[in-house]
């Protein structure tokens, strides 16, 4: 026993056939191997705890959820800034006002909400890259070999994806509420009124919950292209792309405006709406009330968010579930 | 035990699997042979359901891989060198491995220290070389001690103490009563490692013999023989028919004097006794069983799925 351990040690750096072997009748006549051989088994629980392990193990995931987690912070900062300038400034003269005109509560929470519309890009591709790199690295082998149910891989992949976007996300608007309570210091604030007050839970539960299912939604796009590049695409198309050609198209074509009410339908659009809570705020609308199209509630756009991540996280589900691993 | 069973799979223009049925058998070396792209590969990965076939199936202890509560404790399989994310440490990968099946921490360290990897466990895998990443494909794949081993290729990229290592543990895990199964295209390699042997090409099983047998069937045994006298030697044998003296080419292993010949049919000792008393020089004297690669390669050769044009024609 002895003479094994110093052999083993003395080859630690070279496969050694001696200490191989020493080591497996060690083990095998040990109670306490066969112990935990006895005990080893697949479980959902190993499986999510795995893929938690497989994030948390790679330098990129920290670097986007941080960027994530930043760009919230400093989307925040600049909105608050820009507000808190304007409130100061006299827009019909512009001359500087002596005295600061009140800032609106719901500005303030608008401003909140939409802090993480560029961040979503980012999450997205973090989204994307957890399921595309096992596949672009081959790590997928390994990984299907070690848990077969790739239904189970795939659910505790998500799920440990959708954690650590989560968290992201609640980092990100605690951070961003810091900032906005420190820009706001010293200004008078007028309160939200009795149809605005749906705007703080919208925020503050609404926010991080958007920026996990944008998450998952990526998880289903990566799953259902298996291609870093592919799967970025798609993130970009739908969050990017897709909402501001249908914009642009509907105004350029007046007659065909109900595309506008069709930009509304696609993912970012659908998340804004849903966070901006269906309260005209003048800090973030670009657009102007007066559409000759339908423009859904923010229910029905938090609905239609739901719809996209549904199809797009069944989509990986299947692609994942049923196509070779080559 | 590994049984295949009638296994098929069509990829769109080609058949890369035609009912392929073998079995690898408990407490044996199973060799899996075949040049590349022969199905090898194509028919571990339909057992271990990373690809489904269009008919036929397979069975590890005899139940389909995917159902098993286990996987890892009933299989360790090395697919191929690299199957770690590049940017991840080699430690790392192989705990998020071992907690998908509830595999204790110090299994993980076990395994590192088993296949040499002490020293580089931090290190991130896309860092290592294809030997390295191949110990970090078998150490992954023994983190269950598994009761079968299903290993492709495993010996590419290794030194020459790697590969010894690697028959070691193919000898030893069949030793132990347990299924190994392990592809290769050099027929040398099986021979010094295989029970039994189950030759492949183009996706056809081509036999399913031992290796014992295989080399008492297919290898006709010569002596290879040196010497400064090339015309007596001819002369000793002129009379026998059976017995035929070729010229062979010199290897870097023979005299650097004298005339190279292979001779067939003859017996060593017998030949041994009648050079004595002819009183032929002879620099070297071996009797040679090189023609098992040569029989392989008649086997597959019409199998073989990329032939290349001999070199002259090439660089004509």
């Amino acid at each position: 026993m002895s003479s094994n351990n110093a052999h083993a040690s003395a080859n630690a750096n070279v496969m050694n056939t001696q200490s191989i072997t020493g080591r497996y009748q060690q083990r095998s006549s040990s109670r306490r191997a066969n112990r935990w051989s006895r005990r080893s088994r697949l479980s959902f629980l190993g499986s999510l705890k795995a893929e938690l392990l497989k994030l948390q193990s790679l330098k990129s995931t920290w670097i986007l959820l941080g960027l994530a987690a930043a760009l919230m912070v400093g989307m925040a900062a600049l909105s608050a800034w820009t507000i808190t300038l304007m409130a100061t400034i006299d827009i019909t003269t512009g001359t500087t006002l002596d005295q600061p005109k009140p800032l609106a509560a719901v500005d303030l929470w608008a401003v909140l909400a939409s802090s993480g519309s560029t961040a979503a890009l980012v999450i997205g591709i973090f989204g994307v890259m957890a399921i595309t790199s096992e596949y672009t690295t081959s790590a997928i082998q390994s990984s299907l070999t070690a848990n077969p149910r790739r239904g189970m891989f795939y659910i505790s992949k998500s799920i440990a994806v959708a954690l650590c976007a989560l968290a992201s996300g609640i980092v990100g608007i605690l951070l961003a509420s810091g900032i906005l309570w420190l820009f706001v210091q010293g200004h008078d604030v007028a309160p939200l009124s009795d149809g605005q007050w749906r705007i703080i839970p919208i925020t503050v539960v609404g926010f991080p919950v958007v920026i996990m299912l944008i998450a998952l939604m990526a998880v289903g796009l990566g799953g259902l292209t298996r291609s870093t590049v592919g799967g970025v695409s798609a993130v970009v198309v739908l969050l990017m792309v897709l909402s501001s050609v249908l914009a642009i198209v509907s105004m350029a074509v007046s007659q065909i405006s109900w595309l506008g009410t069709l930009a509304y339908l696609t993912p970012d659009m659908a998340m804004n709406n849903f966070l901006g809570a269906s309260i005209n705020s003048e800090a973030v609308s670009s657009v102007t009330s007066q559409q000759n199209y339908w423009i859904p509630e923010w229910w029905q756009s938090g609905l239609m968010l739901l719809v996209w991540v549904a199809a797009a996280w069944t989509g990986g589900l299947l692609v994942t579930n049923y196509v070779d691993v080559k | 035990m590994i049984e295949v069973e009638g296994l098929s799979k069509r990829f769109k223009s080609k058949q890369a699997l035609n009912n392929v049925t073998f079995t690898a058998a408990d407490g044996k070396v199973t060799g899996f042979l075949g040049p590349n792209g022969a199905g090898k590969s194509t028919t571990m990965r339909a057992m271990l359901g990373l690809i489904a076939p269009d008919s036929g199936h397979a069975l590890i202890d005899g139940k389909p891989f995917a159902s098993l509560r286990a996987p890892m404790r009933a299989v360790g399989a090395v697919l191929d060198a690299k199957s770690a994310h590049r940017s991840r440490s080699a430690r790392d990968h192989l705990l998020a491995l071992a907690y998908t099946n509830n595999i204790p921490e110090r299994r993980v360290d076990e395994v590192i220290d088993m296949t040499g990897l002490t020293s580089v466990a931090k290190g991130k895998a896309g860092r290592f070389s294809l030997g390295m990443s191949q110990r970090l494909s078998i150490a992954a794949a023994l983190l269950g001690d598994p009761h079968n081993l299903v290993l492709d290729e495993p010996i590419n990229g290794l030194d020459p103490e790697g590969v010894k290592w690697v028959r070691d543990l193919c000898r030893y895990y069949a030793v132990q009563g347990r299924a190994v199964l392990l592809s290769s295209h050099l027929m040398s390699e099986v021979a010094l490692t295989a029970d039994d042997l189950v030759i492949i090409g183009q996706g056809n099983i081509l036999e399913t013999t031992t290796v014992s047998k295989f080399v008492a069937e297919h290898s006709a045994r010569s002596i290879r023989v040196v010497t400064p006298e090339p015309d007596k030697l001819k002369a000793i044998f002129s009379s026998a028919q059976e017995v035929q003296v070729i010229s062979d080419q010199r290897t870097p292993a023979d005299p650097p004097v004298g005339e190279v010949f292979r001779i067939t049919g003859a017996d060593l000792v017998t030949a041994a006794h009648v050079f004595a008393q002819a009183g032929l020089i002879t620099y070297e004297l071996i009797e040679e069983h090189a023609s098992l690669e040569e029989a392989y390669m008649a086997l597959t050769h019409n199998q073989v799925e990329y032939q290349t044009k001999p070199v002259a024609e090439v660089t004509r």
